[in-house]
């Protein structure tokens, strides 16, 4: 695997250099001062920033004013931002990081190895990565710069970056956070960090102020004076805002899909799929294999045939996405293979799929499934009309529900009630454990959401993911991974039914958009207006 | 009067606690907790952290107590803490509802304009094409659903005219242009919800008032006034309009809690950040301390405003002062 | 019965806007019949390509929606749903009313109080935050709406039955039932409710068409029943594309609005046929 040590430290010589390390995005000299208006796809976050995770909104918020240690960028290498350096022991049993100098938090007080130690240990572990850093033993401070981390098993270097960089690996100042409990601390809602947004308003049903920091680490840098993030609830109020020039930049398919190409053709504004390798989303289908006769996996196959999954890509994503083929998306061009088993739509081959399986035609249908499909997004539903309409051509009785959102997570990840769960994951581009959980007997816990909740297991996928889990050597740990997505789309107890694009919408003179793989996480100080 | 307002507000206590339990036993029933919403949210996955946010968040104890607590706080004017907001329940209320607030009194202020104009008008000129026209369009409004009603005038008044803005209520920019500006910007945005709000009550107004005018006009002081030669209008104003307006102050009393209920929708089709995004968002996340939080609130807010009603009917009809 | 008496259809029709309500009710109701005939697959189903215009297609007079089910389809379908739940709701909403109003009538004291302190109590909480906490919590089924419905739009019916039973419960006829040794179950059954009914039936018939409000704002919200083909839903599910197609939210609201409209001037021509002494309100 291509991503050593050696590249952490190319990128720690060309952070100090602007535009080296990034890649060949800075197609001019960037612009200093200005102010910029961003949303998207989705609503107002319910705190700033939300300790646990709270989603994609508060991750977003959160993102501008704190910072993690590495960051993975759009060609899938990793940054430095508060790291310097990480070194892995000979072992991999044991991480150096070598924290950057001269950071200051937005009230002045010095970043050092201890808000570090204190992050690990106290909301990491605990809070927001969680299961992911079960081998932690112990984070020690070895100087006021210098941070280890201690396994009690072998880690794989990409796995411990993809922590620091993750979701989860925001750094928060210990001197704010540790007197208290972190989830309900009121300064969430007034977020200090060391990243290059300093928080000055939050208007409740309106939007939230960032100003430039002055102080930022990265000299010359935020290029923009002020930082808007602002919510409208639905997409026809953002297209509109676009085209009054009330808002600059959208992430997360701000606007309705058949509207982007129009706005696109007016060159007056330019819409981006990348930036979201690392928070890919597809849409799923699960098979309850509790249930007779979904635990026969060629019945599973069967119906997998069954479903016309081009037709949702072009109905419901207006052509924006793909059939989906293994469990490690397309988008993740480091894990993914497409050299899986497939499952085209042919519904002749569905119905002799069925026959073969012993489950005829009789007066009631081959037999009935209670469908479920989350209703946490709209596309859903109207999938569920697809994947219904295909299993009753195939004479199988469908009964469609489409809950709400609590509901929906309590019947299949607490109540399991459910035989065909329509949903949906977005996973970074490390599969262990966001993707590999879904599939083994540790993954099966009653009660908590985004797991393995139809019950399958094998003592073969189980060995499979636990080799993923330690194995150090990066070829062959590829090696494992594209066997995992074989397993996986052979045994068919879970599968993206389709991958869907995410869009980036933003106006022509909005310059270096797109510049990570799961950029709307991203900090922003290289976002500039060619104004 | 005071008396009548101390009975009154008296009886208002055991109505409150009555919504209170109802409200929280229903939601109590609610598959789904909002653990649930923000552990997926979160993607939250190890059982021991969930139990220790269980802790945290009181839902360990039993639902009676829990009951029992809320009562308690609530009687203190404490509405308990949104962990979902990070805030006390009051004051996440009190930030919407400013702009629930304003859009209710201005689809109330066009109701009132418009369907006491139109009664009017519509019983001065009775039985002529203008009454006709203004009672088709009263019951073609009184039919119109708000939220339908909300979609067809952006898609002509937004989105073809470009006259108005599609959502929202205000523009980023205008909290720096001054008072002036920000109050006709939030003006602008408010022109459409209001009218999708209010025309289905401007269309009740205009019913009831024409009625009340005819009435009101074949009574025998209004023969008088006009056989004594007063000007049609005068007559009208003057005697008419102040009698014709006693049924309509009911009905505002009346209806106050269904415009808080009709402003969930609206504000959902025009991204209204008021008590119905709020309260949308609240249900959908089982977000209990709020979703009771407002539901409490409003009755209380209908209860006072029916009291105020009353006290308003003292007033404006001696018949009952008498009494 | 003192309902049925035989100017009654008389009065009605001389309301013309009642005589043109009654011709879309029962035009409505023809097309709820005659929709499985029409239409006789699943009108949910995609049947051809997405966001064609009303008459662009012979096959589709009403357009395709956005993912290519015909409009058409689901407009006839979704009157039987429409219907079906309005007359529900209006009759569970006509049950819970009729029955507390009268016993808190008939009873008076603290029942009385007591049933109408109840009553306040669903009257002060807003109708529509209160069926969309019931729908999300017992789920979006089309009898789930039905009972949320007329669990939130009885409070009407149970103070008119309540006031027209307390002014017939001292009038002569029920006094001679009560000297002749009637039973009090009786005299409320055979002779105080007949005679209490003609107001309640006017209230019932506008109950139906708030019913229907209540139920497209339920579904146009997205949590109504994703099995049955819904008015609400379709004009919900339009909203995103109203740039490029906003017929597909205008004409499911059109047969909203239609179906509302009917409902109200039946109502008023029904008030005008069973309460004449009320013509005028």
């Amino acid at each position: 695997m291509p991503f050593t040590r050696r590249h952490v430290l190319a990128g720690t010589a060309a952070g100090l250099l602007p535009g080296l390390g990034r890649p060949a995005f800075a197609q001019a000299t960037p612009k200093r001062g200005g102010t910029l208006v961003a949303t998207w796809g989705g609503f107002e976050p319910q705190a700033l920033f939300v300790p646990p995770g709270g989603g994609t909104s508060p991750f977003f918020t959160s993102t501008k004013p704190l910072e993690r240690l590495l960051a993975l960028d759009q060609q899938l290498k990793w940054q430095p931002v508060l790291a310097q350096r990480v070194e892995p022991a000979a072992d991999f049993r044991s991480f150096t990081v070598h924290l950057r100098r001269g950071v200051t938090w937005h009230d002045g007080k010095n970043f050092t190895a201890e808000d570090v130690v204190f992050s690990a240990m106290q909301y990491w572990k605990p809070l927001s990565v969680g299961v992911a850093l079960n081998a932690l033993t112990a984070t020690r401070a070895l100087d006021s710069h210098t941070v280890r981390f201690e396994f009690d098993r072998p880690v794989p270097e990409f796995f411990f970056n993809s922590v620091l960089a993750g979701q989860g690996g925001l750094v928060i100042p210990k001197h704010i956070y540790e007197t208290g409990n972190i989830v309900t601390n009121p300064i969430n809602n007034t977020p200090i960090g060391t990243g290059p947004w300093k928080y000055k308003e939050w208007v409740r049903g309106s939007h939230v102020e960032y100003v430039r920091n002055d102080n930022y680490w990265e000299n010359n840098k935020p290029y923009l004076d002020r930082l808007f993030i602002r919510w409208w609830r639905d997409p026809a109020s953002r297209l509109a805002a676009f085209e009054s020039n009330a808002l600059d930049l959208g992430c997360f398919n701000p606007v309705p899909m058949p509207e982007v190409d129009r706005l696109v053709r007016s060159g007056r504004f330019a819409a981006d799929s990348k930036g979201y390798e690392s928070s890919a989303w597809c849409s799923t289908i699960e098979f309850n294999v509790r249930k007779a006769p979904l635990d026969n996996r060629l019945v599973r196959q069967a119906l997998m045939h069954a479903i016309d999954r081009q037709l949702v890509v072009d109905t419901v994503f207006f052509k924006r996405g793909r059939p989906g083929l293994n469990p490690i998306l397309s988008a993740n061009s480091l894990f993914h293979t497409g050299d899986v088993p497939k499952y085209d739509f042919n519904p002749a081959k569905a119905a002799q799929m069925l026959d073969a399986a012993g489950l005829r035609k009789g007066r009631n249908g081959r037999f009935s499934v209670n469908l479920l499909a989350a209703g946490w997004f709209e596309e859903n539903g109207k999938i569920g009309q697809i994947v219904q309409q295909g299993l009753e051509d195939v004479d199988v009785k469908v009964n469609l529900s489409v809950p709400d959102r609590p509901t929906s997570l309590k019947r299949i990840y607490t109540d399991y009630d459910y035989d065909i769960a329509l949903s949906n994951y977005t996973a970074p581009i490390e599969a262990v454990p966001v993707i590999s959980q879904y599939y083994v007997s540790d993954g099966i816990a009653k009660g908590v959401a985004f797991r393995n909740a139809n019950g399958f297991h094998t003592p073969a996928m189980d060995d499979l993911v636990a080799r993923l889990t330690v194995e150090t050597d990066p070829a062959k740990r590829t090696a494992l991974a594209h066997e995992f997505g074989r397993q996986a789309a052979t045994e068919v107890p879970f599968l993206p039914l389709v991958e869907f694009d995410s869009l980036t919408v933003a106006r022509s003179d909005v310059k270096n958009i797109s510049t990570g793989s799961n950029w709307m996480g991203e900090t922003w100080a290289d976002l500039w207006l060619d104004r | 009067m005071l008396r009548l307002l101390r009975r009154r507000l008296l009886q208002g206590v055991p109505l409150i606690l009555g919504v209170i339990i109802m409200n929280f036993l229903l939601i109590q029933a609610a598959p789904g907790s909002f653990l649930d919403v923000m552990s997926a949210e979160s993607q939250v996955s190890d059982p021991a952290m969930l139990e220790q946010l269980r802790v945290t968040y009181g839902m360990d104890q039993p639902v009676w107590l829990q009951l029992v607590k809320y009562i308690w706080s609530v009687a203190r004017l404490d509405f308990g803490f949104s962990y979902r907001q990070n805030m006390p329940v009051l004051d996440v209320i009190l930030a919407s509802l400013p702009a629930t607030l304003v859009l209710m009194l201005a689809s109330l202020l066009i109701a009132l304009l418009l369907g006491v104009t139109a009664g009017v008008v519509a019983a001065v000129k009775v039985n002529t094409i203008w009454d006709n026209l203004l009672s088709f369009l009263a019951v073609l409004f009184f039919a119109a659903p708000s939220f339908w009603l909300g979609i067809m005038l952006t898609v002509l008044f937004a989105v073809k005219l470009g006259w108005v803005p599609v959502g929202g209520m205000m523009s980023i920019t205008a909290s720096n242009q001054g008072i002036v500006a920000t109050v006709l910007d939030v003006l602008h945005h408010l022109a459409l919800p209001a009218m999708a709000l209010g025309l289905f009550y401007a269309a009740v107004y205009a019913r009831v008032m024409r009625a009340a005018m005819l009435e009101v006009l074949s009574l025998d002081f209004i023969r008088t006034a006009r056989a004594k030669g007063l000007g049609r209008w005068r007559v009208v104003l003057a005697h008419g309009l102040r009698n014709a307006l006693l049924p309509i102050v009911t009905l505002f009393g009346l209806q106050f809690g269904t415009v808080l209920g009709g402003s969930i929708v609206v504000e959902t089709v025009f991204s209204w950040p008021g008590l119905g995004s709020l309260m949308l968002d609240s249900v959908s996340s089982r977000n209990y301390p709020v979703v009771l939080g407002v539901l409490v609130f409003s009755s209380i807010v209908v209860i006072l405003v029916n009291i105020a009603v009353d006290l308003a009917y003292l007033r404006l009809d001696p018949r009952i002062r008498a009494r | 019965m003192a309902v049925a008496t035989p100017g009654l259809f008389r009065r009605f029709a001389r309301n013309r806007a009642a005589l043109l309500g009654l011709v879309i009710l029962v035009a409505v109701i023809a097309l709820a019949l005659a929709a499985p005939t029409l239409y006789p697959r699943n009108p949910l189903r995609i049947v051809g390509p997405a966001e064609l215009w009303p008459l662009q297609d012979p096959r589709f007079p009403l357009g395709t929606d956005s993912i290519g089910r015909n409009i058409a389809a689901i407009i006839a379908h979704g009157a039987r749903a429409t219907l079906l739940i309005g007359l529900f709701a209006s009759l569970t909403a006509t049950l819970i009313g009729v029955t507390i109003g009268s016993v808190a009538a008939w009873f008076g004291g603290w029942v009385d109080e007591l049933l109408m302190r109840f009553t306040e109590m669903f009257q002060v909480v807003p109708g529509l935050v209160f069926v969309l906490t019931i729908v999300s919590i017992l789920g979006g089924t089309v009898q789930n709406i039905t009972i949320a419905v007329g669990v939130v739009s009885w409070t009407g019916i149970a103070r008119l039955t309540r006031a027209e039973f307390l002014t017939l419960r001292d009038r002569e006829f029920v006094q001679a039932c009560r000297a002749m040794g009637m039973p009090d179950w009786r005299i409320v059954l055979a002779e105080v409710l007949p005679n209490a009914l003609p107001p309640v039936i006017v209230l019932s018939s506008l109950a139906v068409a708030s019913a229907i409000l209540f139920e497209s704002a339920v579904s146009f919200l997205g949590l109504g029943d994703p099995q049955v083909a819904s008015w609400g839903r379709l004009v919900g599910e339009g909203r995103t594309l109203i740039r490029s197609s906003w017929y597909i939210s205008a004409v499911p609201g059109v047969a909203i609005m239609l179906m509302v409209l009917a409902l109200n001037l039946i109502g008023d021509g029904l008030n005008d046929a069973l309460n004449p002494k009320l013509r005028n309100r």
